[in-house]
């Protein structure tokens, strides 16, 4: 799955599940302060990225985490 | 001059009380413990009599601290006590006491320890003994907790995640109304207030009031999620309205405690 696609399922996740406006939702976003999730949501975030990607992102490697192109180079370091 | 004196004794009883407290830990980890392990064979067995051990030390060590009159304390909602049956007991942490005399009156419950706790030489036995649950890994966490209430036991939770940071508000982590949410359990709301504040998370042990404090350890009637939010159907909004609702719960008996100066 390329990098594109896989910013749009993010999207996609981020509007339906956890309220996010798609626009607000860029390479640069932070998730936490812009988008408001909440460590909660990180994890469920977390598990469907497996389950579209088939790829476990560690937990310790997702704390460092801050923007959805973060989320992009840590899928793509696995 | 009178308060000085009492002032330098509380200082002292609480060191002592500090030496005490490890000392004690040490002993029932090196000649209480390790017998448990060789004949109590079964795990869950086990935890029920570790707990109950630590569940009367740590009463006996609430006795030992009051006789030192380094503190006051009143229980309010006695007859809500039950560590037996499912349930979400929802507390707010003010000091390293309240932890203590909660155990005490809830041994069987189990709780969610400091990472850095299980790791302690002088805790270390004991708390493997009685099968707390790590706060090492956040995902496994949430997990650990909603099986365990899935077995129809009680858990203890602090959603603020440490101690009350004084002169702010209470807020609350997301995890415990998640947990909540998830298994759809009775919540027991129990609201601490420590005047003057002592073992506070930014005070030093030394950090001695010149008033011995007062403890006041409310326990409020149990009530089920499911009455806690009405009509919210997606499971996220669900737990962000729920952790209100339980933070509310919570603040306004602090605010209730606060106004009739307990």
């Amino acid at each position: 799955m390329n990098k594109d696609s896989l910013f749009a399922k993010i999207r996609d996740i981020l509007v339906e599940q956890f309220d996010v406006e798609a626009a607000a939702v860029t390479m640069d976003a932070n998730l936490y302060e812009e988008l408001e999730i909440d460590s909660i949501d990180a994890v469920d975030l977390l598990v469907q990225l497996k389950e579209v990607t088939g790829k476990k992102i560690a937990p310790e490697a997702f704390r460092e985490v801050r923007t959805i192109g973060d989320v992009l180079d840590a899928l793509a370091d696995l | 001059m009178g308060w000085y004196f009492e002032y330098v004794q509380r200082l002292f009883s609480t060191a002592l009380s500090f030496a005490v407290f490890g000392i004690g830990g040490l002993l029932f980890g090196l000649f209480v413990i390790p017998p448990m392990f060789v004949f109590i064979r079964d795990r869950s067995a086990r935890r029920v009599a570790a707990r109950a051990l630590i569940g009367k030390g740590f009463g006996l060590f609430v006795w030992f601290m009051h006789v030192q009159r380094l503190f006051d304390y009143r229980v309010e909602g006695r007859e809500h006590i039950d560590d037996q049956r499912r349930q979400l007991i929802i507390a707010n942490h003010p000091t390293l006491i309240d932890v203590v005399i909660l155990i005490s009156l809830f041994p069987q419950a189990n709780c969610v320890i400091k990472e850095a706790v299980m790791q302690n030489p002088f805790m270390r036995a004991v708390v493997k003994a009685a099968d707390y649950i790590s706060n090492s890994e956040p995902a496994e966490l949430i997990q650990s907790c909603t099986e365990y209430l899935g077995r129809g036991k009680t858990l203890l939770l602090f959603p603020e995640g440490t101690r009350t940071r004084h002169n702010e508000a209470i807020e609350f982590k997301p995890g415990a109304a998640t947990v909540a949410a998830r298994t759809d359990v009775d919540v027991l709301p129990v609201a601490i207030s420590c005047q003057p504040r002592i073992l506070s998370k930014q005070q030093p042990w030394f950090h001695v009031p010149r008033k011995r404090p007062m403890i006041t350890v409310r326990i409020l009637a149990p009530r089920p999620v499911s009455e806690l939010v009405v009509g919210e159907d997606n499971p996220r909004n669900y737990r962000h309205d729920l952790n209100d609702a339980l933070l509310d719960l919570i603040r306004s008996e602090l605010d209730d405690m606060a106004f009739s100066g307990v």
